[in-house]
């Protein structure tokens, strides 16, 4: 239901960009630097483990009874990642049209250089947006109250527009 | 064949309907202003076709992230089908036009077929992953095919004078495009025009010529 935070990998496993949507309680933003470092690795260490020869896509997400975690990787290598809360659907969705605005608005961007952090003031508008849109469709449906009620369905529909 | 060729065309025509999109002349004026500026800075044509093919590639490796976003693309299956996709959705989706795809012998030979198929294989195909062998790719598989565009539209209005005619590359940036494009995907090609319309043959041809799957390496620190 919530979106807590959105983060941005380079290629190379770099931090190039990071919003907290919820305030986190003990995480600084230096710390993400440290955590997403790790989680880079791990992903790589992921893809060697695996048994199939094919090429995957290491870790794609994380659950926790308190948070989830959802990476997208596009064949670039870029890596989108974003924290909420466990009953968020759609996550996967959602980082897809992140990436959308980051082709738009970070790769159209004559002043972005690759590998260094998103400056981008629209991208950051667009993003604000859009995860606002996201919390607002899937708020409805996901209230336990409404799940059995005879509105569930209108007020799903309602949530879209 | 024709199946996927027609699903490729479809994808290429809803990955073209969802651009934004410019006036063709504007765009093709101005490439011409920027390639006759070229010309005058640089004075030396050779110099002019390798900053094309440079500009191109920068181009390309910030393209290609817009290219899978918006055709929602996954792995190719191999190499021809990355040059189909290139005819059939890149440039319908950033040129508006459509490609063809020729095979073609490579100039040089390098890595074989065998260890592109097994390195590139998607999910479609994992049944068949380990049993690949050289001799059922080899046939179908090449590393070199030609793309042909029939109506460049970078060749508009375009009349190249008597001293650029057998020189100048006009459209070269398209080459640094895709060897850029592909290079962001971990494949290393090498591009080059070999007829071009302004040169009064009857279609423009690049030669794509696969020369390496680049591998994200894994390295120890210590």
């Amino acid at each position: 239901m919530t979106i807590h935070s959105l983060l941005i990998l380079s290629r190379s496993g770099l931090l190039v960009f990071c919003k907290d949507f919820v305030k986190h309680p003990r995480l600084k933003p230096n710390d993400w630097i440290r955590v997403t470092g790790i989680f880079h690795g791990m992903s790589e260490v992921i893809k060697q483990l695996s048994p199939l020869p094919t090429k995957n896509d290491g870790i794609s997400s994380v659950e926790d009874e308190t948070f989830r975690l959802h990476c997208y990787q596009t064949l670039t290598g870029l890596k989108f990642i974003v924290t909420a809360t466990p009953t968020t659907e759609n996550l996967e969705r959602l980082l897809k049209d992140v990436y959308g605005l980051y082709c738009d608005f970070v790769m159209k961007d004559p002043f972005h250089k690759m590998e260094q952090p998103i400056k981008s003031h629209k991208f950051i508008e667009q993003l604000d947006t859009l995860v606002q849109r996201t919390s607002d469709i899937f708020m409805f449906p996901l209230l336990p109250f409404w799940q059995d009620s005879p509105y569930h369905t209108y007020f799903l529909v309602l949530g879209k527009y | 064949m024709s199946l996927d060729n027609r699903r490729l065309g479809s994808k290429g025509d809803t990955a073209f309907a969802n651009m934004d999109k410019i006036s063709c002349e504007l765009f093709v004026m101005t490439y011409g202003a920027l390639v006759t500026q070229l010309i005058k800075d640089l004075k030396d044509i050779d110099e002019v076709n390798s900053k094309l093919e440079e500009m191109g590639y920068s181009i390309g490796c910030r393209l290609i992230d817009e290219f899978l976003s918006k055709s929602q693309t996954r792995n190719c299956k191999n190499f021809h089908t990355t040059c189909e996709m290139i005819a059939k959705v890149g440039l319908k989706m950033f040129l508006g036009v459509e490609g063809n795809i020729r095979k073609s012998t490579p100039t040089n030979n390098v890595a074989n077929t065998s260890s592109f198929s097994t390195s590139m294989t998607t999910s479609v195909s994992t049944s068949n992953l380990g049993t690949a062998t050289p001799s059922s790719t080899s046939d179908d598989i090449s590393n070199c095919y030609i793309l042909e565009i029939p109506n460049n539209p970078l060749n508009d209005f375009v009349e190249l004078p008597s001293q650029f005619k057998n020189k100048l590359i006009y459209s070269n940036i398209l080459c640094g495009v895709i060897r850029g494009a592909l290079e962001m995907v971990q494949l290393k090609v090498n591009c080059k025009f070999t007829t071009c319309k302004l040169k009064d043959d009857d279609c423009d041809r690049i030669q794509i010529e696969l020369e390496e799957i680049l591998e994200d390496v894994f390295e120890d620190d210590d």
